[in-house]
Formats: structure tokens, C-alpha cells, sequence
């Protein structure tokens, strides 16, 4: 059986007509191509429900709305846009849905500060230790409070990887308006960030 | 700032993505060397990036075979294939990971007790999947059930005739009701499921990781208590409990069993035998029904015992041939032809053509497509306003207003259901959004009022504990009254806050550390000790070494 690394290697050795071959046996009802799509896509998608719900449990959730979403409307993708797109696309809008969740502010602070905490007790020196755990638990807060609209093309084109192109058109904005909402999520952070100075641990070594 | 310095902010993102080219890269390291003013960027924006990309994980094999299984349903009728028609490599495929979790559900189970809290909200039950006819008798109090396309709601009882399977989710658990089986979701909280399985015969797949919700099925030969497992309950032949991963308590007869992994329990030969193979297979795909006898005559469904529990049998539209097609039409994702349907079908009650038309928003709305979704419940409240359907699409009109950011008209809309509804199980969580939508246009005192008239008008609703929490929240972090805020979490707490326990009582210590009250540091330990896996454990701990 081939491992999902297979499988994406394979694709992405092949060119470009791997993927629509992919889409046209799921369009043909072959079951392993829906399997093959969800072994190339789930651990991306699941990333990035991640970094937007900030709850593991949720973003699971949302990972398999995402895919039940995608498999029920499948027929209707016609290949104008990347298939990590679409499912992107789609993810976000699972997200926007989950979202309404009363708490999710505070909890994916936490969730931030529970990730940040686990690297800052690498750290060697408990004075750097703490100062590591203050820094990252501050950017922790403020990725938290960006608003959806420039959090979510920050993360998708800074955390998922994806092109300013593919941002775009996962939140269905023209490119200028996502390549501003970036830079208005850059912007805003270190301005946050700069209000609180932190003592930021130095790089390298002892 | 020079424009330099701001064209440099944008590249310290660049650079640390590698995303810059060699000249920009070689630009920004010669000015920052040069100027103070980007050096702190220059050190922030690495650790920024570094975090947004560290900070998810990959999903672990077991949880992304969980995932997949769960897709089984979705990919069988798109493919029109059944799924354990599939090659061997791929059963085995699932086998791999569902061992290690049944290793892993051995070593961590824990028998659960009912922790429920009275002012925990109630929850619904998704519905994955159905086939076959089935019935839901409303819950208790209503004179209708509140069901439409995709969910159930809790202290309903759902009944399937032969043929008939539904598999059903709360939050991260699943489970399917087997044909001619009858069961009561008594209960659907975050810390609790309980169900009442009648008769008839219920998989159920308690997520592993939901240690902190109790899993409970009460059969009539005895109660099944579990978390994290995959197991069988079926009630005939004097009762009988497999289980696949995990292992279940069972307590029948004054006596208490436990099930484990590959087991079968007979409860009324009092025997715990090894599962055989044909039975593990079954279970492990979840739909055992297909290995056994079909039922030779089509049982009645048995009306709900009106006269004990003030049930009523609603026939909906659901049941209907209309309501089937529509299903149909929906489980395959064509909300045009489900929506021309609900709309070109003569003869309906309103009542009846009002559901149809739920029906078909709510497809829109799984398939993300909110603007018709909207057009369908604002023809449901123009046409339809004395039906009962039009009470759910006046929210959820106001939901996804919400949600697309019409802030205002939601608001609007919200207002006006309060008032069109005051009686509604939903007015209070219609009038929660207003309050919320206070607190997030970050008009503080509006919110403050608004919450605390919640409270006045709708007592110890489900939002009760809410209201509490989100006032407390606002007096320690706005008002900066750690005093009015404990009191607040002191309440929200005594009435049960479900989920946000946790959270409550963090801040309540942060209150106290704030305000360096000597207690302070015996709260911290006791929100370590009850919350040892709790979001803010580091950091409390933390204070304890300060």
C-alpha cells in the first residue's frame, strides 16, 4: 500500500495533470481517489483548522466537515483553482461556522499559550526560560485578538504556507486586498508587541 | 518611521519565511545592522512567524483513521459503494490504528461518574447518516420535536423500523441506531451523554480523547458506562455487550462486569465470551446490522407512552415520501433540486411546506451557501409566519446575518425574535447574541446591562452560567473589579459552568493573585490539583514558583 508521503510524491513528481487525473476518478466514483485525497490533504487541513480554532478537538471536527463537505461536492469542482484551494476555501468557511463558539477568544489564547509554553521550558535558564514564556505567551495573545479578517490570510499565508494567489483566493478577495490585510496583521502585531517590551531570548547558544 | 523602515517591517516577515529574494534579504540585514529603530522587528518577526508555523501538529495516525472512518458514510454514497466492499489493504489499514487505540483505551480507561451540571446547556445530536424509515417523538414539555435535516434535540426519543439505520453525533462521539431499535437521548452535555436505549441494538464509538465527558447507555437488562471505546449494546436475547476498543462497565443484576477489548458479555447467562471474528469484523466497520437475520415483518414502531411522559408522535414531513426524496436529494448534495421540490409540491399543510423549505436552507447551509440558505428562511417567515418552522428561521435568518457580519441587521433580527418569541427555548440564547454583540462592538456598560437583565428575565436558563462568566470577565479585564468579578465566578460556579469550569476558576485565582490576597497562592494549588491537564496549568504553576 502506498503511504500517504507516496502518494504525495507521486503527485507532486508528476505534472500537472496528476491532480485532475485525482479529481476525475473521484468525479468516476473510484473510492480510492477519495482516500487518496484526504491522505494528501488532511494533516494541512487539519493544521490549519487548527491555527484558526485554536482547539484540537474542534479542528478535528472541522477537518472531517471539511472533507464530508468537499466529498459531497466533488462533482461540482471544476479545476479553476488548486484542489488545496478548494478544500482551503472550504475550510474556512467551516471555521467562520465554528467560530461562532462563545469562548473561542480566550481559548485559543490558550491554546496558543499552551503550545508556546511547551518550546519556552526548552529554553536553558529559568530566567530565560520565563522571559521566553512571556514573550511567547504575549504573541500568543495578539495573534489571538486580530480580527478574523486579517488573522485569517495572515495564518493561512504565514502558518499553511500557501502563495499570496492561493490566500486570495481561498478568502475569495481580489490579491490586493489580502496582501493588505496581511500587512495590516503584520503591522498590527508588531505594534502590539512593540507596547510591551519584552525580553526577548537571544539566539543561539549559551 | 522612514518609508525605508517601513519597507523593511514588511521584509523581516519575508525574510523569516524565506520567502525574501537574495537582494531584498541582503537590503534588510544591511539596514538593520544600520538602524536601531528595525532591530527590534528584525528580532520579533521570527519569533512570530516561527509560531504561527510551530504551532499546530500534525494529526496523530489513530485520530486521522478516526477522521476517515467517519467519511466512510459520505464516500459510500457518493461512490454508491458500500464501504467494506473495499480491497483488504485498506481494512487493514484501519486495523493498525484502531489496535494501538484499543492498547492505549486499555491502559487509560477510567470508569466515568455523571458530573453533569444543572446549568450545563443541552446539546443536539447531529444526524451523520440515516436510511430506512424512523420516527422521533418529541421531548418532553413540547408539543412538537425539534428536528429538521441535520440534527435531534436532546430528550427526544428516535425509533427506527426494520431496514432503518441512523448514525447520529454529539460533539466527538458517534453512534448508530440499529434497524427496529428505540432509543432516548436522555442527555446531550459536553460533560455528559446519556441515552436510554429501549430496544434494539446501538454502536456506539465514545471518543478516547473526551475524558472528560461521561459516556452512559441504560438498556433495560442493565447500564453501560464507558469512555473512549467503540462497543455494542443490543437488548435482545436477554441483552448482550461487545466491545471492540476499550472496555466498558456494565452493572446488571446488582452485579458489575467489565468488558474489554474482543469481549462479548451475555448478560443473561451472566458468560463474558471472546468475540468471534465475524462479530469484530461488524463492529469494526460499525454497521453489524448487515451480518444479521433480517427482521421478518416490518415491527411497528410503538408510539411514545403519552400518557407517562407527555410525549407526542409528530409525523414529519421527514417521514414523508416527499421528506425522503428531499433527504435523498440532500445526502447527495443537491440543494437546487431539493429546494425546487420543497417549492413545487402542491398539496402540503403549511406547516409541511414550511418544513420542506427548512429543509432544503439547511442544505444550502452545510454546503456553505448562506445566501440562499437566507432566501429560503425569509420565504419561510414571510409565508409561513404561524408555523412552527418560522420560530427556528427567524434564528437562524439572525445566525447568518450574524456570521456574515451584518452585525446590525443581526442584531435587528435577534431584537425582533425576543420580542416575536418571548416563550421561545431560543429567545434566551437570541438574547445572549445581543449581549455579545455588545461586549464585541466593545460597548462595555451595554453589555454589563444586557447580561444582567438576561439574568433578571430569564432566570437559570442555559445561558445562566454565561451570562456570569462573560460579566466577571468584563468587571476583571474592563472594570478592573476583581471583587464584582469573583462574586460573578463564585455564582457562575455554584450553578455549574460546564466546560468553562476550568476557565472560571483560573481567573479567580488571577483575581486573587492580582489583588494579592494572601489566599491567592492555596487557590493556585488547588486549580493545579483539580486541573492537572487544565489550558493555564504552566502558567499557575508558574505563580507558585514566583
Amino acid at each position: 500500500m502506498a503511504s500517504a508521503e507516496q502518494v504525495e510524491g507521486t503527485m507532486q513528481d508528476a505534472d500537472g495533470g496528476a491532480e485532475a487525473r485525482l479529481i476525475a476518478r473521484c468525479q468516476a466514483k473510484d473510492a480510492s481517489a477519495y482516500r487518496a485525497v484526504y491522505d494528501l490533504h488532511v494533516n494541512r487541513v487539519f493544521r490549519v483548522c487548527m491555527a484558526l480554532l485554536g482547539d484540537e478537538s474542534e479542528a478535528e471536527d472541522a477537518t472531517q466537515r471539511v472533507f464530508t463537505t468537499a466529498f459531497r461536492n466533488i462533482h461540482r469542482f471544476e479545476g479553476r483553482s488548486q484542489l488545496s484551494t478548494w478544500l482551503h476555501g472550504i475550510a474556512v468557511g467551516v471555521v467562520a461556522n465554528m467560530r461562532r463558539g462563545r469562548w473561542r477568544r480566550a481559548r485559543l489564547a490558550a491554546a496558543y499559550a499552551v503550545e508556546t509554553r511547551a518550546d519556552a521550558t526548552a529554553a536553558p535558564h529559568p530566567e530565560r526560560r520565563a522571559a521566553a514564556r512571556h514573550m511567547l505567551a504575549r504573541i500568543a495573545n495578539v495573534l489571538a485578538e486580530l480580527p478574523e479578517k486579517t488573522r485569517i490570510p495572515f495564518v493561512l499565508y504565514h502558518g499553511a504556507g500557501f502563495d499570496l494567489r492561493a490566500v486570495s483566493e481561498i478568502i475569495g478577495a481580489p490579491q490586493q486586498t489580502t496582501s493588505d490585510r496581511i500587512r495590516a496583521a503584520r503591522r498590527e502585531i508588531i505594534q502590539r508587541l512593540d507596547t510591551d517590551p519584552l525580553d526577548l531570548p537571544e539566539d543561539g547558544h549559551e | 518611521m522612514s518609508n525605508s523602515c517601513e519597507r523593511m517591517h514588511e521584509l523581516a516577515f519575508d525574510v523569516a519565511l524565506g520567502r525574501a529574494c537574495n537582494e531584498d534579504r541582503v537590503a534588510y540585514e544591511q539596514h538593520v545592522a544600520s538602524c536601531e529603530a528595525c532591530q527590534r522587528t528584525a528580532q520579533l518577526a521570527p519569533a512570530v512567524v516561527g509560531r504561527v508555523q510551530d504551532m499546530p501538529r500534525d494529526l496523530s495516525p489513530s485520530r486521522r483513521e478516526h477522521i476517515f472512518a467517519a467519511l466512510l458514510p459520505e464516500i459510500e454514497r457518493a461512490t454508491g459503494r458500500r464501504w467494506w466492499h473495499v480491497s483488504a489493504w485498506r481494512r487493514a489499514l484501519l486495523l493498525v490504528p484502531v489496535g494501538a487505540a484499543v492498547a492505549l483505551a486499555v491502559v487509560l480507561f477510567v470508569p466515568r461518574v455523571d458530573r453533569r451540571a444543572p446549568g450545563e446547556p443541552e446539546l443536539s445530536a447531529q444526524i451523520l447518516h440515516r436510511s430506512g424509515t424512523f420516527e422521533i417523538a418529541a421531548a418532553q414539555g413540547r408539543a412538537q420535536p425539534r428536528v429538521d435535516a441535520l440534527a435531534i434535540e436532546s430528550g427526544s426519543t428516535l425509533a427506527t423500523g426494520a431496514g432503518g439505520e441512523v448514525a447520529l453525533a454529539v460533539v466527538s462521539d458517534r453512534f448508530l441506531l440499529g434497524q427496529a431499535s428505540r432509543v432516548h437521548l436522555a442527555r446531550l452535555r459536553h460533560s455528559a451523554v446519556e441515552l436510554g436505549l429501549e430496544q434494539g441494538n446501538l454502536i456506539v464509538e465514545a471518543d478516547p480523547q473526551a475524558r472528560h465527558r461521561s459516556f452512559v447507555v441504560r438498556a433495560p437488562f442493565g447500564t453501560v458506562t464507558v469512555v473512549g471505546t467503540r462497543f455494542r449494546v443490543r437488548t435482545d436475547d436477554g441483552g448482550e455487550v461487545a466491545t471492540m476498543r476499550g472496555r466498558v462497565r456494565v452493572e446488571a443484576d446488582g452485579q458489575i462486569y467489565h468488558v474489554g477489548a474482543g469481549q462479548v458479555l451475555h448478560v443473561a447467562q451472566k458468560r463474558i465470551e471472546t468475540m468471534d471474528d465475524t462479530v469484530r469484523e461488524a463492529l469494526m466497520s460499525g454497521l453489524d446490522f448487515e451480518h444479521r437475520a433480517p427482521a421478518q415483518t416490518e415491527p411497528a414502531v410503538e408510539a411514545p407512552r403519552s400518557s407517562q411522559s407527555r410525549k407526542t408522535v409528530v409525523r414529519s414531513v421527514v417521514s414523508t415520501p416527499l421528506g425522503k426524496q428531499l433527504v435523498g436529494l440532500i445526502q447527495a448534495g443537491d440543494c437546487a433540486a431539493a429546494e425546487t421540490m420543497a417549492r413545487g409540491r402542491r398539496g402540503l399543510s403549511p406547516a409541511e411546506a414550511a418544513e420542506a423549505l427548512a429543509l432544503a436552507a439547511q442544505c444550502y447551509q452545510a454546503a456553505r451557501d448562506d445566501h440562499r440558505a437566507l432566501g429560503l428562511y425569509r420565504g419561510i417567515q414571510r409565508q409561513y409566519a404561524a408555523t412552527p418552522t418560522a420560530e427556528n428561521a427567524w434564528f437562524e435568518v439572525g445566525r447568518i446575518l450574524e456570521r456574515s457580519g451584518e452585525a446590525k441587521e443581526a442584531r435587528r433580527t435577534f431584537a425582533r425574535f425576543a420580542q416575536r418569541y418571548p416563550k421561545s427555548a431560543l429567545a434566551g440564547d437570541a438574547t445572549f447574541r445581543l449581549c455579545r454583540m455588545d461586549l464585541d462592538g466593545k460597548r462595555y456598560d451595554d453589555a454589563l446591562d444586557c447580561l444582567a437583565s438576561h439574568r433578571r428575565r430569564y432566570g437559570r436558563s442555559d445561558r445562566y452560567a454565561d451570562t456570569l462568566f462573560l460579566e466577571g470577565t468584563i468587571r476583571m479585564e474592563v472594570k478592573r473589579d476583581c471583587q464584582a468579578a469573583m462574586t460573578l465566578f463564585d455564582q457562575a460556579l455554584s450553578v455549574g459552568a460546564g466546560d468553562k469550569t476550568e476557565e472560571i476558576v483560573y481567573r479567580r485565582v488571577a483575581c486573587l493573585r492580582r489583588q494579592g490576597d494572601a489566599k491567592a497562592r492555596a487557590a493556585a494549588q488547588r486549580y493545579v490539583e483539580r486541573f492537572p491537564q487544565g489550558d493555564h496549568v504552566d502558567e499557575v504553576r508558574g505563580w507558585l514558583t514566583d
